[in-house]
């Protein structure tokens, strides 16, 4: 996700570099430079500047993704930190704590065989990750990149249990 | 799939002044063609007041080929030639048997053909026809010259149907301004007239294929949220299920009774739109039968397809993390949203009336209107629309490596790095799919090619950094670098189901010079005449580099040569492009090696222009 030599995203937007953002001021600057870069905005000029602006427009994207979502924005603050999360590319191991809770929710799901059971473990986990973010963004805050670090994985992990959860959930409800 | 740096260098839509620009809804069953201009928005009609221009092409056996209305009548009219687009050989195999359509069975690989009497044609050739034909009908209604045009597909139209698309634009003589989603162009549409801001859902229902998008309109700004659907779902299939009933309640037709048998059958379906009952005639197997046929039997044969529609569209809505009472009206768009089974079930969905003030054939192709006006004349509204489906690349054991996410805005880039796993390793393969599965037999397959000419290194020195860009109409664009000595390569990307652009080259010519000339005779002709070229230069590459060859492979070569001259002497075109596909087919590996010869040889201290410019001289 991260381009290398790039600008700073936060720059880019104009916007504090901070956990915490203003969303409505996020989109509205995502639009701003979209009117300014989106290829349909450049159609009469010339073939040099048309594929520079489309570059850019492809880096807008890229930078609203991130700073949009979350994780995403957690682990490109750490980024920019000179943390990376990711164990194989060097990064913080997961602790054994979340190793255990991961196993354990897996077990829960994989038990869970009726449409409501899933549902209810769902709703369960979208609260925890409701809870991870107030979490993370409190660490941030305090400057205790340590504890947001061990945070993100904790939501890398909720995010991916999530889609695992809601795939089930749309088997259950095709078959 | 092209390369991004091949584009003319430019090419620009202002130099055209004067001639005009329109919106194109192509669809499966009809067409239509748009104006927008200051303001004012229109869809064309013929002389009879029509506005829906019946997707059907009939060529026949004096030349002249027939489009629209005119060749319905017509015996062998190809139909529904959009649910062909991009597809390859291997696709239609699954749904061969169900297509009223003679797909020619001489050609093994690459993207489907149709048998018409004598001549053998790609999709991309027969929707061009449509495409002329509508050109001409705008043309007639501006007094002017139309040369360029928004064309919209279905949001889930993948890559290759997207360039078929294209492809097809150009041959009818028209510069695609851009590729817009129907869905987007229909919210477009609707929400300037309306004003509306907020979150809105666009189903769309066709003739062949299915869309639903969720789109937030605010301040002159439409961005689609996320968007799924189905390319192979729409009022074709209602169709056939009350074909087949009629065929269990009386027997296995004729094969000449089949296409009347559809085309009751859709005027059963149209009729009860609106009503309760229909009373009509139909005739099986030389038999006439008087029948009735009521809404509710109808229901149950289209509701497993209904009920589809339904759950993608939940699907999408909760990929997108838009929660059901954000959602402030849905727009229904297509023929077969007129079914009130379709109105129910989405009302039950959405828990809301669908809303009643849109014409739901028109809204598609008024919205692409509008688009080609902002393109050309500048305008204050934006569009951000994302990518269907997720692209990848195919890793270890056949698994597929997702690159750019479905749903994710474009224009999108992704930049990844490969490195070599063994000593003086000098080329790689790269595999790029589209789709949502996890293995690569599960995906569509785009391309596949190889990076070659990697400066020799020891194992993971070099470096590559391939870098993947979707353009603003959802089409992927790909460049490679080799980072560590900074050699730039240009990659040829065969598209697996597209058309090279030497084919299109010589479709245009063959189209202008259609109408005068004798076309079976000169193609016949030309035919031969690239049967000769492929022979001399094949057997020239021979003369240069013998010492590639494998005694195996020259000899290979060598017989493919003879069976070809022979054919040459015959007069069936078929075949001598037949056989000059396989020539090409053996070959191809030799052809290879000596394209990574020309690299080795003159990647030291060259520049890449000079790397062209050897192979240039090498192949000609």
């Amino acid at each position: 996700m991260i381009i290398e030599n790039q600008e700073n995203y936060f720059d880019l937007f104009g916007i504090a570099s901070s956990f915490i953002i203003d969303e409505k001021m996020l989109e509205k600057k995502y639009f701003e430079l979209q009117k300014q870069y989106h290829p349909d905005r450049l159609m009469g000029k010339d073939y040099e500047e048309r594929i520079t602006a489309l570059y850019k427009a492809a880096i807008i994207n890229d930078a609203y993704k991130i700073l949009k979502d979350p994780l995403n924005r957690s682990e490109y603050i750490l980024f920019l930190n000179g943390k990376l999360i990711n164990a194989e590319a060097g990064g913080k191991n997961p602790s054994q704590e979340l190793l255990m809770e991961a196993l354990d929710s897996r077990e829960e799901l994989a038990e869970a065989e009726t449409l409501e059971k899933i549902k209810n473990l769902e709703g369960k986990t979208i609260e925890e990750k409701k809870q991870c973010i107030e979490e993370l963004s409190n660490s941030f805050s305090e400057g205790n990149l340590e504890k947001a670090e061990d945070l993100t994985l904790r939501l890398k992990y909720l995010e991916k249990f999530l889609t695992e959860i809601k795939t089930k959930k749309q088997n259950y409800e095709t078959s | 799939m092209k390369l991004l740096d091949i584009h003319e260098p430019g090419e620009s839509p202002l130099p055209h002044e004067g001639a005009a620009s329109v919106g194109i809804d192509l669809g499966t069953t009809n067409s239509l063609v748009a104006i927008s201009n200051n303001g004012v928005r229109e869809v064309v009609c013929d002389d009879n007041g029509n506005s829906l221009f019946a997707s059907v092409v009939a060529y026949k056996k004096n030349g002249e080929v027939l489009v629209g209305s005119k060749a319905l009548q017509e015996a062998g009219a190809i139909r529904s030639i959009k649910r062909l687009m991009g597809r390859g050989v291997e696709d239609i195999k699954k749904i061969a048997g169900e297509l009223p359509y003679a797909i020619d069975k001489k050609i093994k690989t690459g993207m489907v053909h149709i048998k018409v009497g004598e001549r053998s044609l790609t999709p991309v050739e027969i929707s061009a026809e449509i495409l002329k034909e509508l050109k001409k009908r705008a043309e007639a209604a501006l007094e002017n010259e139309v040369d360029r045009a928004v064309i919209t597909v279905p949001a889930y139209f993948d890559d290759a149907a997207r360039t078929a698309t294209k492809d097809a634009a150009k041959l009818a003589g028209l510069e695609v301004l851009r590729l817009v989603n129907e869905p987007t162009a229909a919210a477009l549409a609707y929400g300037l007239d309306n004003a509306s801001e907020g979150i809105y859902a666009v189903y769309d229902l066709g003739g062949g294929t299915f869309d639903i998008s969720l789109l937030k309109m605010e301040k002159g700004v439409f961005q689609v949220l996320a968007t799924g659907g189905d390319v192979a779902l729409g009022g074709d299939d209602f169709d056939h299920e009350i074909a087949e009933y009629f065929i269990k309640k009386y027997g296995k037709p004729e094969s000449s009774e089949i296409s009347a048998l559809l085309a009751e059958s859709r005027k059963a379906k149209e009729f009860l739109t609106e009503h309760e009952n229909w009373q009509g005639k139909i005739k099986i197997a030389g038999k006439e039968h008087k029948y009735e046929l009521n809404i509710e039997t109808l229901n149950d044969l289209v509701t497993p397809y209904i009920e589809r529609t339904i759950l993608i569209s939940k699907n999408v809505i909760e990929d997108s993390g838009v929660d059901l009472k954000e959602i402030k009206g849905v727009v229904l768009v297509g023929g077969s949203t007129r079914l009130n089974l379709v109105k129910k079930q989405v009302k039950e969905l959405l828990g809301r009336e669908p809303l009643s003030d849109v014409d739901p054939d028109k809204v598609v192709a008024i919205g692409a209107a509008i688009q080609a006006e902002a393109l050309t004349q500048g305008s204050d509204t934006l569009l951000l629309d994302v990518t269907p489906l997720s692209l990848g690349i195919e890793t270890m054991g056949g698994i597929v490596e997702t690159l750019i996410a479905r749903n994710t805005p474009i224009p999108f880039s992704h930049s990844q790095k490969f490195t070599t796993y063994a000593d003086g390793q000098t080329a790689m393969k790269i595999h790029v799919l589209q789709g949502e599965r996890e293995m690569v037999d599960q995906c569509r397959s785009l391309a596949e090619f190889e990076l070659t000419g990697i400066p020799s290194m020891p194992s993971g020195t070099a470096i590559i950094e391939v870098t993947f860009t979707i353009d603003a109409d959802g089409l992927l664009t790909v460049s490679a670098r080799e980072t560590k000595t900074g050699h730039e390569q240009k990659i040829e990307v065969k598209p697996s189901y597209g058309l090279p652009p030497e084919k299109i080259e010589t479709m245009l010519k063959e189209s202008m010079e259609h109408a005068k000339e004798d076309i079976l005779r000169k193609l016949l002709a030309q035919s031969k005449i690239d049967a000769n070229i492929a022979i001399n230069s094949v057997k020239s590459a021979m003369k240069k580099d013998f010492h590639l060859l494998e005694e195996r492979e020259k000899a290979a070569i060598e017989k493919q040569i003879d069976v070809l001259q022979k054919k040459i002497e015959g007069n069936d075109r078929d075949s001598i492009d037949y056989e000059v596909t396989i020539l090409e087919k053996f070959y191809s590996p030799f052809a290879e090696k000596r394209v990574n010869k020309a690299f080795c040889s003159s990647l030291q201290g060259v520049n890449i222009g000079q790397i062209e410019k050897n192979l240039r001289k090498q192949n000609s």
